[in-house]
């Protein structure tokens, strides 16, 4: 339990203690100040419970103590003790403010009540000021608590107009959009087609008012000719179920009857318990002409390209034919070039036979045998002229025959067909059919190597080989040497056929393959030649090099697998 | 024959050794042509003026000499002699083209024909003969208008 402070003041030492003691021995803290001045100090420090004091006091009575007193926050109450008893007094003290009035002498237990009675009524003034504190500050709270509802409740206020304002701007701005859109935009009932909805394109491209497609159904709208396009993408809508849309072309009627196509975007969405569908519609009529027309067009364009292509390949193979014509033609001429010397000569000798036969038969009916004249010269000089037309006629038919045969192996019209062939044979044979563009003024070198027979067709090979020749021979102006050389190398048989003649730039090497390139004179080349060969080569399986220096020669080498291309059918 | 005795030669080259042996036999028994016979034109012309030659039949298609350089250049070193140009089927162009370059007497194709062969040759030959005939008269003339003269100047110096 809290001991409770009391301040004695009074100017009289023996009041002073008496009381004091009295005080203490109920079991008081007490304290005593003989002058108001001293009491009013002490009271700062030691904060009594309740104060003790004499009215009549030198420097300041006790009246104008407690006055002081109570300028002070929370004053303790005062007990004034006096001896005088004049009414006056007491009201005065009273009226200033203090507690009680005890009038000396007074008994001690008139004291100890005063004391405890001012004590308790302090305490309660205590407490009575921390409740109304408190009130306060819940007081307080109340009032902060309910200023934040009030600016929740006004931000609330101001958020709700605000988010109606944005929603009445998105309405308007979708109704703008809706309205404004370059597609047709219905919103259809699912269930029965109805129109719910149409914005300004779809009056505009259907041709209908705006109430008038809103009394129609969509159905009333489809091209009645084309319903089964209308049904399949119906049936894929509903399939797609609800969210997803389907796009597709849909025929459509105009009021006039006109028949427009859109192009449609359509997906089924749930509202208020109903399925509706948003269609989306797109006027593409003009576009899927146009796409039309440029289908048939393309369709035209590439019959017109695939016609070109056939002449194309027809006149490349008319060119082919008239190359190997040419070839042909000039081979005719150098075949019968080379056989006419022989041939002639059997035809001399013939006659000379004829006649040394006869003139021996003339010399035996005029010189029996035995008459003794000394004409055996005579008959000498016939007999070795019938032999050497004899041994002429031997080498002219073998020259022939070599020629024929030399022309068999090279057209090998009998072996047309793919086959297992010594390229030396052609080699050998197109030489002899180009005699009459080499001989004399061109030495042959051969080098042949030990190579394989090839998987080939002989007789195109040999077109390549004896074109090969006539370039070489060609490009050698005056007297000259051609130099083939054969070889196998990686699986490969090699023909390296290389001219002395004035050379190839290095910047023709592309185009000398080209068909149509030529460096010869009008009417020497068709300038197909070599492109030809290359294509022969190439449907060999092979390929062909060139290596050449102006003004020194020209290596043609041609590189043919020993197993031939895969099997292909034959061309031409 | 204009003249008797006169034994006519002809000069024949041809790099084919056949053609060169048929044409000579066949001179041999159906006349009595003295026959010249080259393979190599180089070696011909080389021997060009060791021999009067009456008439020259020459191949065309040769090694390093064709037959139309080889006549003009026989031209020149025999100019009387008559030419002819057997030539083969593959060059007759050619050969045609420069027959006015030459003086071409005839060319034959080949292969020949033996009569038409010897025909040719005999009248180129009866054309040669005219001509040296023809010379020979001139010179006789030319012979008696000199002598003439000589006896004209001693009949001079005689009267004088």
């Amino acid at each position: 339990m809290t001991q409770h402070r009391v301040l004695v003041v009074d100017d009289e030492e023996a009041a002073r203690y008496s009381i004091g003691k009295a005080l203490e021995a109920a079991g008081y803290a007490v304290e005593v100040a003989s002058t108001a001045g001293e009491a009013l100090k002490i009271q700062e420090s030691f904060n009594p419970d309740v104060i003790l004091t004499d009215i009549s006091m030198p420097e300041m009575n006790g009246i104008q103590f407690i006055q002081q007193l109570r300028a002070r926050p929370l004053p303790p109450p005062v007990i004034v003790v006096t001896a005088s008893h004049t009414y006056d007094i007491a009201v005065q003290s009273l009226r200033q403010g203090a507690a009680d009035y005890l009038t000396k002498p007074f008994d001690l237990e008139q004291l100890r009540n005063s004391v405890r009675r001012a004590i308790e009524r302090r305490q309660l003034k205590l407490e009575n000021l921390e409740y109304q504190r408190e009130l306060e500050e819940k007081n307080r709270r109340l009032q902060e608590a309910e200023e934040m509802l009030r600016k929740h409740a006004l931000e609330l206020e101001e958020r709700v107009q605000l988010g109606t304002q944005a929603l009445l701007e998105t309405e308007l701005r979708y109704r703008e959009l809706f309205n404004l859109a370059n597609d047709a935009i219905f919103t259809v009932d699912a269930a029965t087609g109805q129109i719910l909805e149409a914005n300004l394109q779809a009056e505009k491209l259907t041709g209908y008012s705006g109430e008038e497609l809103s009394n129609m159904k969509v159905q009333d709208l489809y091209s009645k000719q084309e319903l089964e396009r209308v049904a399949k993408f119906e049936s894929e809508l509903a399939k797609a179920g609800c969210g997803c849309g389907v796009t597709g072309d849909i025929p459509f009627r105009t009021r006039d009857g006109q028949r427009i196509v859109l192009n449609v975007s359509c997906s089924m969405i749930e509202m208020n318990a109903r399925q509706v569908i948003n269609l989306m519609g797109r006027d593409v009529t003009a576009i899927r002409e146009v796409e039309a027309e440029l289908a048939r067009y393309t369709q035209e364009l590439e019959q017109k390209f695939e016609e070109k292509k056939k002449q194309l390949l027809q006149s490349q193979s008319q060119l082919v034919q008239a190359e190997k014509m040419a070839a042909l033609g000039s081979l005719v001429a150098g075949v019968a070039h080379e056989i006419n010397n022989p041939l002639g000569s059997i035809n001399a000798n013939n006659d000379i036979l004829a006649l040394a036969f006869r003139k021996v038969q003339d010399f035996v009916r005029l010189h029996p045998p035995g008459d003794g004249t000394d004409a055996e010269q005579e008959l000498d000089e016939i007999r070795s002229i019938g032999k050497e037309a004899l041994q002429t006629n031997r080498m002219a038919c073998d020259r022939i025959l070599k020629i024929v045969r030399s022309l068999r192996n090279f057209a090998r019209l009998d072996e047309a067909e793919r086959k297992k062939a010594d390229i030396h044979e052609g080699i050998e044979s197109t030489i002899t059919l180009v005699a009459h563009e080499i001989k004399g003024r061109i030495r042959v070198t051969k080098e042949f190597g030990n190579v394989r027979e090839i998987e080939c067709y002989p007789n195109q090979l040999n077109q390549v080989f004896m074109n090969m020749l006539v370039n070489a021979s060609q490009a050698i102006e005056g007297e000259g040497e051609i130099r083939i050389r054969t070889w196998e190398q990686d699986n490969t048989v090699r023909v390296a056929i290389s001219d002395t003649g004035k050379g190839i730039p290095a910047e023709l090497y592309s185009k000398i393959f080209d068909p149509g390139f030529t460096t010869k004179k009008a009417g020497l080349g068709t300038g197909l030649g070599l492109s030809i060969c290359l294509r022969i080569v190439q449907d060999h399986g092979g390929r062909i090099e060139i290596e050449s220096q102006v003004g020194r020669g020209t290596t043609f080498t041609i590189i043919l697998p020993v197993e031939g291309a895969p099997e292909r059918k034959t061309n031409d | 024959m204009t003249e008797d005795n006169y034994r006519p030669t002809i000069l024949i080259v041809d790099d084919e050794e056949m053609v060169v042996t048929s044409l000579r036999n066949l001179f041999r028994l159906q006349t009595d042509y003295h026959i010249v016979t080259y393979n190599l034109p180089e070696k011909a012309l080389e021997d060009a003026g060791k021999v009067m030659v009456d008439l020259v039949i020459t191949d065309y298609l040769m090694p390093r000499i064709d037959g139309i350089s080889f006549l003009a250049r026989f031209k020149e070193i025999q100019p009387h002699a008559v030419r002819v140009l057997l030539t083969g089927y593959a060059d007759k162009e050619n050969a045609i083209k420069a027959i006015n370059h030459v003086g071409l007497y005839q060319y034959i194709e080949k292969p020949w024909d033996n009569e038409a062969l010897l025909m040719v040759v005999k009248n180129g030959l009866e054309k040669r003969g005219l001509l040296r005939a023809l010379e020979k008269k001139i010179a006789e003339l030319d012979q008696a208008h000199t002598s003439l003269k000589s006896i004209q100047t001693e009949l001079i110096k005689a009267f004088m």
